[in-house]
């Protein structure tokens, strides 16, 4: 019981280190899950922030624009070049069109003439907006080829660019519509979790594995059975506050999307496959690191690497061929998986319920490693101590 | 006295493993990493032939002629835009369910799009589909008002021309990719603070025998301060260098654009590093295990503010906290790199660059105002 206790006192002597981690890792969850937006099974098309320099102040100019508002997202303009640097810089503009004058004239006579564009720095749908507004000209052009005023081509301009494909969005039998945060919720959970787990349970392991400590313990009358089952027990119960913790936070800010949810628990099931996992790879730290810049290094970098290989951070989808194939050897990877799997979905059908056990056994296979690498370093270092 | 201590400073640094892995090794290991798992996607232009299955529902003219489109069209580089699959109604849902297709083209009386995830692949497939769309409808309402003038329009529809010309208000495009890499360079800056926190220690006669030595030493305070920071500077900036050469020639990652103003940047990133570690150091009268934490607080935190794990977060505080965005040291410095391969003056990179130097002027009198006249009872 005196290990029990001494567990838990280590833990109260660095609680401050321990919550500041705690603070940082769920300030990350909510703010890289909040960031991220959009909804499962739904196509739709993104609105850009487009602002418009009119020089012409036509008819034909003045259509133009009233087009790009029904279609995207128009925003005033700067006045000032550096005003309108940084606007594009930061996203405020996305997209900057400036209209020269004599436009409507050189349209009407079928003379050269460019508008001039500016894209912001990281903004790619800059390609979409070009193509709407040569649509818009060529379809003015067209009309105007049949004779007709300027008035009754851009009204018939504007009503065959209203005109689109009829799209449909597939929705398989067994989905539901869910916002893509709470899915990384999920993934961003698990960094947390690692990150926490593996700072607290090495911080406390390093002070068990002293070797004046292993003595001081070897020495004691208590078993050594029963004292690796006293730092079992606490190593479980510090998992255990971290998973519901993080469990509370996700509760908290997806409500909505939890309710009725059938296949939620299997969710959790996953994070908790996942948290022992991160127990036991703070374990294995424990077990080489010797102090606070030790555990850092190894925290920070298994971390940091175990979720961006395993697709966290980026997804899976976007790495090379041969990085997906190493990728199956990361632990991360599989449960990314079963995120991705239970995702969107109604209910855990009879099929997919195999490659979800399968996924969890993985990760436990992977938990079986690590502890015994631990086990044998740590039995390694009593002998060292008794010798 | 200066150059006693920054020469027996640097020979005492490079001995230390943690201040040689987070100077030289971290950032090594991180930069490869991100080019492993992005691939050579940064140096690529080019975007991927789109599966898509094609379902005839009706035979006609205008199904076979959107057909015969889709079979023609291609990127600028002479790639097909899209591979097409033939398939059933039900072959083709199995596919787009398990994401081998982004979409499928139902020919009907209609075309008919069903559509899985939004994508770039899905937005060309719609952009396409469309574009089809009204050009059919023109032509046909073209008919209907004047079927004598109906070539004049076709010839129009088929001689379109481009008028939007992309220009920039003084620079280039950059590379989504490229925006991991410059936060990369902005966290290995700032995980200098773990070799600043080993100066702060060695300050302090509580926290370590030097420090006690230190303490009761004749050597002015700033004197010892100045001499720690120039060489923990050196050695920090020294790696970085390495870092970046090792990203630029090897890893062929299109940084650095311009040496000598980068140069200027990863500097004051160092000073700045060292100097945040040093102040919490100075500050957090705790145990290493606490002072680690808040170092690693802040590091961590500021990396993934300026969009090291998520460039969405970097948006959104942006747009939602745009005062945060400007201060945060991490996002000034991956923000003057963007500057400069973007635009063609200095005006940004200058504001970003002042920012930096000014947080790490602060935090150079704020350590030395923290521990200047500290006086001990007992140690």
């Amino acid at each position: 019981m005196s290990v029990f206790k001494t567990f838990f006192s280590i833990t109260k002597s660095n609680m401050v280190a321990i919550l500041i981690y705690l603070g940082v890792a769920l300030a990350m969850c909510i703010g890289l899950s909040l960031s991220t937006g959009g909804t499962t099974y739904s196509f739709e098309s993104v609105k850009v922030k487009v602002a418009v320099i009119d020089e012409d102040e036509s008819e034909v100019s003045k259509a133009l624009v009233s087009y790009l508002e029904e279609v995207e997202d128009l925003v005033e303009a700067p006045a000032d070049n550096d005003s309108l640097q940084d606007a594009l810089f930061f996203g405020e503009i996305q997209y900057l069109l400036t209209i020269p004058e004599g436009f409507e004239k050189a349209v009407e006579k079928d003379e050269d003439v460019k508008l001039n564009s500016t894209s912001s720095p990281n903004s790619y749908n800059g390609a979409f907006v070009d193509m709407k507004i040569e649509g818009f000209i060529n379809a003015f052009r067209s009309y105007k080829a049949l004779g007709i005023d300027n008035k009754e081509a851009l009204s018939k301009a504007s009503a065959n660019l209203s005109k689109e494909a009829a799209t449909e969005t597939y929705v398989p039998d067994n989905s539901e519509k869910r916002s893509d945060s709470f899915k990384y919720f999920f993934y961003f959970s698990g960094y947390g979790i690692m990150t926490v787990l593996i700072h607290c349970i090495a911080s406390i392991m390093v002070v068990f594995n002293q070797p004046d400590m292993i003595k001081r313990m070897n020495c004691s009358a208590l078993s050594v059975k029963k004292r690796n089952l006293y730092i079992v027990a606490g190593n479980l119960i510090i998992m255990f506050v971290a998973f519901i913790l993080f469990v509370g936070i996700i509760t908290g800010f997806n409500l909505n999307e939890l309710k009725g949810n059938a296949v939620a628990p299997y969710m959790f099931i996953n994070l908790l496959m996942f948290a022992i996992f991160c127990m036991a790879l703070g374990y294995f730290v424990g077990t080489f690191a010797k102090h606070d810049g030790h555990i850092a290094i190894f925290s920070v970098s298994f971390s940091m690497i175990l979720s961006f290989l395993g697709g966290i951070f980026v997804p899976a989808e976007f790495f090379t061929k041969g990085m997906q194939v190493f990728s199956k050897f990361i632990p991360t990877t599989w449960y990314t998986s079963n995120v991705d799997m239970l995702f969107g979905i109604k209910s855990m059908t009879g099929d997919m319920l195999p490659d979800f056990l399968k996924n969890i056994g993985v990760i436990a296979a992977f938990t079986v490693a690590v502890l015994g690498i631990a086990y044998s370093i740590s039995a390694r270092r009593a002998q060292e101590a008794e010798a | 006295m200066f150059w006693h201590i920054y020469k027996y400073r640097v020979k005492s640094l490079l001995k230390t493993k943690m201040s040689v892995f987070w100077a030289f090794i971290y950032p090594i290991l991180l930069g490869t990493l991100f080019f492993v798992t992005f691939g050579n996607s940064i140096n690529k232009n080019s975007i991927e032939t789109i599966d898509v299955a094609i379902v005839k529902e009706t035979e006609s003219e205008k199904n076979d002629s959107f057909v015969e489109m889709m079979e023609k069209v291609e990127f600028e580089d002479g790639k097909r835009i899209f591979n097409i699959l033939n398939l059933d109604l039900k072959s083709a849902e199995g596919k787009l369910e398990d994401e081998s297709i982004v979409g499928i083209v139902r020919l009907g009386d209609e075309i008919t799009l069903e559509m899985g995830k939004s994508g770039l692949g899905a937005s060309i497939l719609k952009e396409f589909a469309d574009e089809y769309t009204r050009s059919f409808e023109l032509i046909e309402d073209a008919a209907t008002i004047d079927f004598t003038r109906i070539q004049d329009v076709i010839d129009v529809n088929e001689n379109r021309k481009e008028y939007v010309e992309e220009v920039s208000l003084g620079g280039e495009k950059i590379d989504t990719e490229a925006q991991y890499f410059y936060a990369l360079i902005g966290m290995a800056c700032l995980f200098g603070s773990f070799i600043g926190m080993v100066l702060g220690k060695d300050i302090q006669a509580v926290n370590s025998p030097i420090g006690a030595r230190k303490t009761v030493s004749g050597t002015k305070r700033l004197t010892l301060m100045m001499g720690d920071l120039a060489a923990a500077v050196s050695i920090h900036f020294v790696g970085l260098l390495l870092v970046v050469t090792y990203l630029k020639y090897i890893l062929k990652i299109p940084v650095f654009s311009q040496p000598l103003p980068c140069i200027a940047v990863v500097f004051l990133g160092c000073v700045m590093g060292v100097e945040l570690g040093q102040f919490a150091s100075c500050v957090a009268k705790g145990s290493e295990g606490m002072t680690i934490a808040i170092s690693l607080a802040i590091s961590l935190g500021s990396s993934a503010l300026s969009g090291l794990m998520s460039p969405d977060l970097k948006r959104l505080m942006d747009r939602v906290a745009p005062i945060v965005s400007r201060l945060n040291p991490s996002s000034a410095i991956a923000d003057c790199f963007y500057s400069l391969s973007i635009y063609s003056d200095y005006t940004r990179f200058a504001k970003s660059l002042t920012i930096l130097a000014v947080e790490a002027v602060v935090l150079v009198v704020l350590s030395f105002f923290a521990v200047r006249r500290n006086k001990y009872v007992s140690v």
